[in-house]
């Protein structure tokens, strides 16, 4: 019965917003190859991909990342979306793009949460069990509190070194974009420390901020510009935009087409 | 024409205050300050792409910050040999307690209008960006972190650093008798902020947005420029060099690498990483070394007595920057609204709108403050000035910017 609710809920959702899908069926917003493609391969995961043809990932991030975008005491507007966010939206399109494949996704982290906060969950999942591949969202709290980038690069490097002794590729991804954020935050200087940790090796750099800047000028996702009505929908339409775009950096760098 | 004779009660007050002494540069680059402030803080205004963030590793922070370091040395520290240390020091806290008293009701106002947008809106980011959903996370505790100024949402952490750095200098405003002293003081809690992280603490967050431990010493440095100045150095055209090279730099970083992702990832991972990376809590060096070469090359560039700075076109400038305490408090509620009006249609015909809407606001804010205090000044006394009251020290106009 439940899939009968859930098939009946998608279809209204893509009946709802035709921008959820092109007619060719392709993604419904633009994923310039030079955004949806590391700078270096990923070696874990395509020798993953190669023998178990599957993928044992870890997110670890903030508030986009878990899905809870809410603000606390104002429950009437509380967007909690758990099992949606991009993470989640990932693995389907990856799975979409790899039918074959096992993909297994684990999410941590929470809304607020630093890269201090996190480090610690990191390691801890690292020396629980073997992960191919972790994507670390980190920098917004951080740029949005002004704490120190110095600080952020030594928590992140303290990250780059457990991925590397636990053999997994590490997925940075920056601050998502937004008006607000390039009004009243200096986002430049943690920018450039994420960036440098891509000088460690099975390092990369997702860029979000780019992306989702790129989706905002041409109006295609525009969270800040969504009215009321679109909010919800906006939301769904960002994570599985965002999603598809990691599945295909992730492809990528294994060096599948 | 009819002359009229002089009548102190019906002369034309002059909302702009003039005096051999007064420095109108000071004004008005305060007033840009404050411009520049309201524009950025603007989520999509163009005009925040050409303020002076865009083109030095400075902003307008720095700016507001030397400049009330500077009005505060004026004001106070001159009058120190006259009225004493505790007379001065008390004059000083008071204004810490105005600036105090204003920082608590812009953040119930500025509380007011951000939660009732975001309920009836449905902008929960509105929260999040602000750091207003702490409030509603726990309710009664945040009212006592706002009034200990522990709690300080986004755009309402300025206020609490100039009335920390108020305090500050009431505690050390002694030692002015002792520039060097002073200075060298303030040089080793900004060292020490910056090597430690050494920061007050904040309920929210890990420090305050604004280390004061750190900022105090751009503070300072402004009051120090105000009542001791250096002597002019014998090759200030080394420093003027020095200067220049500095602040083209600032040009290329902000404008040449940091827009572009591809030449940022390549400076950040090459050894030029250390001019790109910075951060405006603790008053990064770069951010320093940028505004007090913007300073020297302004006291190089105008003059004190320049002619423009009393010309109609400096005039607005000029007013708001006399009044600063208040057009900035409500340049922080019409900016907020101004971002709705964007938010709601971001033709170029809004920009256009929000930012005159702005202007006209913060003028007429300046200009209605600026009338209160001429017409203050313009009353009759009460009672007529006896010879004793005449000896008496004249109190220091405080400096109300």
């Amino acid at each position: 019965m439940q899939w009968l609710f859930r098939g009946f809920l998608l279809f209204a959702l893509l009946a709802a917003n035709p921008a959820l899908v092109r007619a060719d069926g392709g993604p419904a917003c633009e994923l310039p190859p030079d955004l949806t493609t590391p700078t270096d391969p990923l070696p874990n995961v395509a020798a993953a991909l190669r023998t178990k043809n599957g993928l044992d990932i870890l997110a670890l991030g903030s508030g986009s990342t878990v899905g809870d975008s809410s603000g606390a005491g104002a429950a009437a507007l509380s967007y909690r979306a758990p099992g949606a966010s991009y993470p989640y939206r990932m693995v389907e399109s990856l799975r979409a793009l790899r039918p074959s494949g096992h993909f297994q996704l684990t999410v941590k982290g929470g809304r607020d949460m630093t890269a201090e906060l996190m480090l610690p969950i990191l390691q801890e999942e690292l020396s629980a069990r073997h992960y191919d591949l972790v994507l670390w969202q980190t920098g917004t709290v951080e740029a949005v509190r002004g704490l120190r980038p110095d600080g952020l690069r030594e928590l992140l490097q303290d990250g780059v070194d457990a991925a590397a002794k636990a053999n997994v590729d590490l997925v940075l991804i920056d601050p998502q974009f937004s008006r607000f954020l390039r009004a009243n935050i200096d986002v430049s200087p943690y920018e450039t420390v994420l960036q440098q940790m891509t000088g460690n090796p099975d390092v990369t750099l997702f860029h979000r901020f780019d992306l989702t800047q790129l989706w905002v000028g041409s109006g295609e996702i525009d969270l800040e510009r969504a009215g009321r009505e679109q909010r919800d929908r906006t939301i769904v339409l960002l994570n599985s935009c965002l999603g598809e775009a990691l599945a295909r950096y992730v492809l990528a760098g294994a060096g599948e087409p | 024409m009819p002359t009229y004779p002089a009548d102190p009660t019906c002369a034309r007050m002059d909302l702009i205050r003039h005096s051999a002494a007064r420095d109108l540069r000071v004004d008005f680059f305060r007033g840009l300050a404050l411009w520049w402030i309201y524009t950025d803080h603007i989520p999509g205004n163009v005009l925040g792409d050409f303020s002076l963030r865009n083109f030095a590793m400075c902003d307008a922070t720095e700016v507001f910050v030397l400049l009330a370091g500077y009005g505060a040395g004026l004001s106070y520290g001159l009058g120190l040999g006259r009225n004493g240390y505790i007379s001065t020091a008390a004059d000083v806290m008071k204004r810490a307690w105005t600036l105090y008293v204003a920082h608590i009701f812009l953040f119930v106002l500025f509380t007011a209008q951000v939660t009732y947008s975001a309920t009836s809106l449905n902008r929960l980011n509105y929260l999040s960006e602000t750091r207003l959903d702490v409030l509603g996370d726990d309710p009664y505790r945040s009212m006592l972190e706002a009034l200990l100024l522990r709690f300080q949402p986004s755009l309402l952490n300025i206020l609490p650093l100039y009335v920390v750095l108020l305090v500050f200098f009431a505690a050390t405003i002694w030692l002015l008798r002792w520039p060097r002293l002073l200075f060298g003081f303030s040089l080793a809690i900004y060292t020490l902020a910056r090597l430690t992280g050494l920061n007050l603490d904040s309920w929210d967050a890990g420090g305050w947005f604004f280390n004061p431990l750190a900022w105090q010493f751009l503070f300072i440095i402004g009051a120090l420029l105000a009542c001791a100045p250096m002597r002019p150095p014998k090759r200030a055209w080394l420093l003027d060099v020095g200067a220049a090279t500095f602040l083209v730099l600032g040009v290329v970083v902000t404008l040449v690498i940091e827009p572009y992702p591809h030449r940022l990832e390549w400076v950040s991972n090459s050894p030029l990483w250390l001019l790109v990376v910075e951060d405006k809590t603790s008053l990064h060096p770069h951010r320093l070394i940028s505004i007090l070469s913007l300073t020297w090359l302004c006291v190089r560039l105008i003059r004190f007595d320049a002619a423009w700075l009393r010309s109609r076109w400096a005039a607005p400038l000029v007013l708001v920057g006399q009044n600063s305490l208040p057009v900035f408090c409500s340049g922080i509620v019409i900016g907020f609204i101004a971002r709705l009006g964007l938010e709601y249609d971001d033709s170029a015909w809004m920009e256009g709108a929000i930012n005159l809407f702005g202007a006209v606001g913060m003028l007429a804010v300046g200009a209605l403050a600026a009338w209160y205090r001429a017409k203050g000044r313009a009353k009759p006394p009460r009672a007529m000035p006896t010879v004793a009251s005449a000896l008496l020290p004249v109190n220091v106009q405080p400096d109300t910017g």
